[in-house]
């Protein structure tokens, strides 16, 4: 079992290790790039550029994108960050993951009646 | 389409796919309840514990990639029309289940189709990210308040989106579907 948390000293806050930042940035990111997407698509996003053909496979497309895209997020922000001790605290990534997997779904169907 | 009886009913293969995906569904809310249960209720994690929550995650990530999967293979073609049907057949007539752009309830079909299946792809994220903390923190997700309530509070998303789809769900194919042929 891992232990690599870190408490902060001033302000109370737990803070995240860069591998527990790293996947809430991911989460995160995963959560907006599907609002990105659809949000894309449903404006006129080329097909081509989606990988897949007009409306069959559109949605299991669309999420093998987010997939991948988190985890490209994830690798790249945990690299990015191994080096330091923390980066923000749990209850702000907590916060953010949040309010995002609230806000992103629905901003998702801007302009649209029924999406994509 | 492929079909078997089961004592008094005569059962499709789309409805044991549909019924599958409701399994699927009652699956994941023993395990959310699980899961918030022993981290609200715990104050102290012995292994055992701790066991069953990795255990109680991963299955908890899993039944949400396999609601989804099933959830989206009757939506892929629904814009164009494509039906995705199962029919109980029993003593009080033939109940047809259809998922359709076509005869679902004209607008509302479509659109609580399109919010469904927009929220269901934010869950395994969710979904994911719970059982990283979990497996991350081991016992600190009971011990350390902190982890404890970014757990809980995640844990609380996941299961009200997760509701929230299945209701829409079930209005879909079980009672926007009621009319039926006797």
């Amino acid at each position: 079992m891992s232990t690599n948390v870190n408490r902060s000293s001033g302000e109370g806050g737990m803070d995240a290790s860069p591998k527990v930042a790293a996947a809430f940035a991911a989460g995160t990111v995963y959560m907006w790039a599907e609002c990105i997407l659809r949000i894309w698509f449903s404006k006129g996003g080329d097909a081509v550029l989606r990988l897949w053909p007009q409306r069959a496979g559109d949605i299991a497309g669309m999420w093998l994108a987010m997939i991948v895209i988190g985890l490209v997020a994830y690798f790249a922000l945990a690299a990015a960050w191994r080096k330091r001790s923390s980066v923000g605290t749990i209850p702000i990534w907590t916060i953010v993951l949040i309010v995002s997997a609230i806000v992103a779904p629905l901003l998702g169907e801007w302009g649209q009646a029924i999406g994509i | 389409m492929v079909a078997f009886k089961l004592g008094p009913f005569e059962v499709g293969c789309n409805t044991m796919w549909l019924d599958a995906h409701g399994l699927l569904m009652v699956i994941v809310v023993m395990c959310l309840a699980f899961l918030v249960g022993a981290i609200w209720f715990s104050r102290q994690a012995d292994e055992r514990l701790v066991r069953g929550l990795k255990a109680a995650s991963m299955v908890t990530l899993v039944a949400f990639v396999l609601l989804t999967i099933t959830g989206l293979v009757p939506d892929i073609g629904f814009e164009k029309g494509t039906t995705f049907s199962g029919a109980f057949h029993n003593d009080f007539g033939t109940f047809q289940s259809t998922v359709s752009d076509e005869n679902l309830g004209a607008f509302t079909g479509p659109l609580l189709f399109d919010i469904m299946e927009h929220i269901s792809l934010i869950v395994p994220g969710l979904a994911l990210l719970v059982c990283f903390l979990i497996w991350h923190h081991g016992r600190r997700t009971v011990e350390d308040q902190l982890v404890r309530r970014s757990v809980l509070s995640l844990l609380v998303l996941t299961g009200f989106w997760a509701l929230a789809i299945g209701s829409v769900g079930v209005y879909i194919t079980k009672v926007l579907t009621y009319p039926y042929t006797r």
